[in-house]
């Protein structure tokens, strides 16, 4: 290891400091769900799990929590092939048009949420699909497919075209080509645009404030409203479980990221 | 599966049986934008040829070779492989394998799995194409390897996979773009010298695409010489050595300088040979450095040219010994000696003159058609 400069050294303690303003509401709210109090407590004065049981025994809970991983999974499942596809559409233009498509598709996660959400909620007024299931997943696709063409993007960079040239001139069609040859290799940016599909899904609550009511109200939302209505230690709960889901999700990434490039580096 | 399908491959590795096909291309245009990649070329490529497309980078070979494996869309003209027109035909149904430059073996498939993939794609049953891929293997070099990963292996044996994957479905023809380029020097050659002989033992028609003259000299039945998107000349390796049609070719095959032999010092050069081209002025002697002879001052023997020159400087190369001077006329000259004790003993010292000998069999006249000279008029 290289010892860093001494000039250098002030940045390890700035470094950590950001890291605990960071991660401070992490862990404010982690000790808070396992209190015993009525309201939001920290520290708290006795332990105890019964805002997990409150939210776990509450059918409205559940029934969010379905949508809300449902809606996450579907968004996964159309943000990923058009993502996918975007890229490898990108990939393939050249000069400026490939710029301004992926400019364009950038879009979603460039305009402010609340401007998207207000646009979003009066087309649907139009479309009749405020509160629906396929209005949620619809809006919730255009805010993951930026990071879907992301991550895929960076993918088909590293991606050597002379694979599928070859796979093309032994006899694949082009579509099969993509399948076997392409995917397994971009497989970890597929599977990165996928994760991040999943939690903007999972996590987006100002687009749902306006069109995820009724009986297709998401997680986040109804939290949002139990903050809003009254304090609700529960929340609290399902912010710890939101966490580690993230945590979880981001880990299984990590450790399949660590064993590809491990078995890079194995053979070289 | 049927037996006879699988002798194929195997039958021409073990008797030598022609299946090979020939290639048609005629008025070939290709043009990116204001660029020409490919300006009306014609060429036919025979049946069990392996004949090289030798040239600088843009002069238009990759180009050539990527319209014939379907990855350029020339604008127009036709290819044709035996009675077939591919052009427009798809790249996966033209039954052509190529080995690319990267080798572009998949890595997430082994070494079986790759060769054994086009099989696959063609519906051979799992038997069968675990047979015909070891027997390929075998063929070149590498028996045994079917289930190491791709990562595992070197650049060489990278190379004999990637040979091994193309001609496994019986190609009708095999296009090769710059396979060895990527080898260190000795391997290079030891490849050149392998492939070589599967082409011999295959009999495929081979076209192979490198900028590597003295690797098209060693491979090829015939090398066709590219420039600016023309075929500047097409000629069996030692023809296109010895007599370049243009100072193009022969500065691009092999070093020579090039003598103005209208401008050049009638004292020290004896023209009479030359006829009425001595006074064109874009004719140009073709002076190879392993050619020349370095003789005694009163030597006069017939069909031979005389130079007369200083010795600039001698450069020992461990194989051989550059020595550089320079004409009277002002040219530089180099001539190549091999560096015995004796050759090394008789080697003029710098400054000193020395009288060069060049027999005429040992060189030719060709047209100047180097950028910024106008063609020689017939």
């Amino acid at each position: 290891m290289r010892r860093p400069a001494i000039g250098n050294l002030w940045l390890t303690p700035f470094a950590i400091l950001v890291v605990l303003f960071l991660l401070a509401p992490v862990f404010v709210v982690i000790p808070m769900s396992f209190s015993d109090s009525n309201y939001l407590q920290f520290p708290p004065q006795v332990w105890s799990l019964r805002w997990y049981h409150s939210y776990f025994d509450a059918a409205e809970w559940m029934a969010a929590t379905r949508t809300s991983l449902l809606a996450a999974s579907c968004t996964v499942l159309l943000a990923t092939p058009i993502g996918f596809l975007s890229a490898f559409a990108i990939r393939n233009m050249r000069g400026k048009a490939a710029a301004v498509l992926f400019g364009f598709l950038l879009l979603p996660q460039v305009v402010p949420v609340i401007l998207l959400a207000i646009g979003v909620f009066f087309i649907y007024i139009r479309l009749r699909i405020v509160d629906s299931f396929l209005g949620i997943v619809l809006a919730h696709t255009a805010l993951a497919v930026p990071f879907v063409v992301t991550t895929v993007s960076a993918g088909l960079k590293r991606f050597d075209f002379s694979l599928d040239q070859a796979a093309r001139s032994l006899g694949a069609s082009r579509f099969r080509a993509i399948f076997d040859v392409m995917l397994p290799q971009i497989r970890l940016s597929l599977f990165a645009g996928a994760i991040f599909a999943f939690v903007t899904s999972l996590d987006e609550v100002v687009v749902s404030l306006f069109i995820a009511g009724g009986d297709n109200t998401v997680l986040t939302r109804k939290m949002f409203l139990a903050l809003r209505d009254q304090v609700d230690p529960t929340i609290a709960a399902i912010s710890t479980l939101l966490i580690v889901v993230s945590v979880i999700a981001v880990g299984v990434f990590m450790l399949a990221v660590q064993r590809d490039n491990r078995r890079r580096e194995e053979n070289i | 599966m049927p037996a006879a399908r699988s002798t194929g491959i195997n039958g021409r590795l073990a008797e030598g049986r022609d299946l090979a096909a020939v290639v048609t291309i005629s008025h070939l245009v290709k043009k990116y934008g204001a660029f020409t990649a490919l300006s009306d070329v014609s060429l036919t490529v025979g049946a069990g040829e392996f004949l090289t497309l030798l040239g600088p980078s843009g002069s238009g070979k990759t180009t050539l070779l990527m319209s014939l494996a379907g990855f350029a869309d020339p604008d127009s003209g036709s290819i044709r492989i035996g009675d077939r027109e591919i052009m427009g035909v798809e790249p996966h149904k033209r039954n052509i394998g190529m080995v690319f430059q990267s080798y572009a073996l998949f890595p997430h498939m082994t070494v079986g799995e790759n060769v054994a993939y086009p099989l696959k794609l063609r519906g051979v049953g799992r038997a069968d194409r675990e047979d015909r891929s070891r027997r390929v293997l075998s063929a070149v070099q590498m028996p045994g390897y079917e289930n190491r990963r791709i990562d595992q292996l070197s650049g060489g044996q990278r190379q004999r996979v990637a040979v091994a994957r193309a001609i496994v479905f019986e190609p009708d023809i095999i296009l090769m773009d710059e396979p060895l380029s990527a080898l260190d020097k000795k391997l290079r050659e030891e490849l050149q010298i392998e492939l070589k002989h599967l082409h011999r033992r295959l009999g495929s028609t081979i076209i192979y695409v490198t900028h590597d003259q003295k690797e098209a000299l060693t491979l090829s039945d015939r090398i066709a010489v590219m420039n600016r998107g023309q075929i500047v000349q097409i000629a069996k390796p030692q023809e296109m050595y010895e007599h370049p049609a243009s100072a193009f070719v022969a500065d691009f095959i092999g070093y020579s300088l090039l003598l103005p032999i209208a401008r050049s010092d009638s004292s020290s050069v004896d023209k009479s040979q030359l006829g009425a081209l001595a006074d064109n002025p874009y004719a140009l002697l073709v002076v190879r450095p392993e050619k020349l002879d370095i003789v005694s001052e009163d030597h006069r023997q017939p069909g031979h040219f005389y130079f007369t020159s200083e010795v600039k400087d001698v450069v020992y190369q461990g194989d051989i010994v550059m020595v550089y001077a320079r004409l009277k006329s002002g040219e530089d000259i180099v001539v190549r000696r091999d560096s015995r004790f004796a050759t090394l003993q008789a080697l003029p010292r710098g400054g000193s003159p020395m009288r060069l000998a060049l027999h005429q069999s040992d060189t030719s006249l060709v047209t100047d058609d180097r950028a910024g000279v106008a063609p020689l008029a017939s």
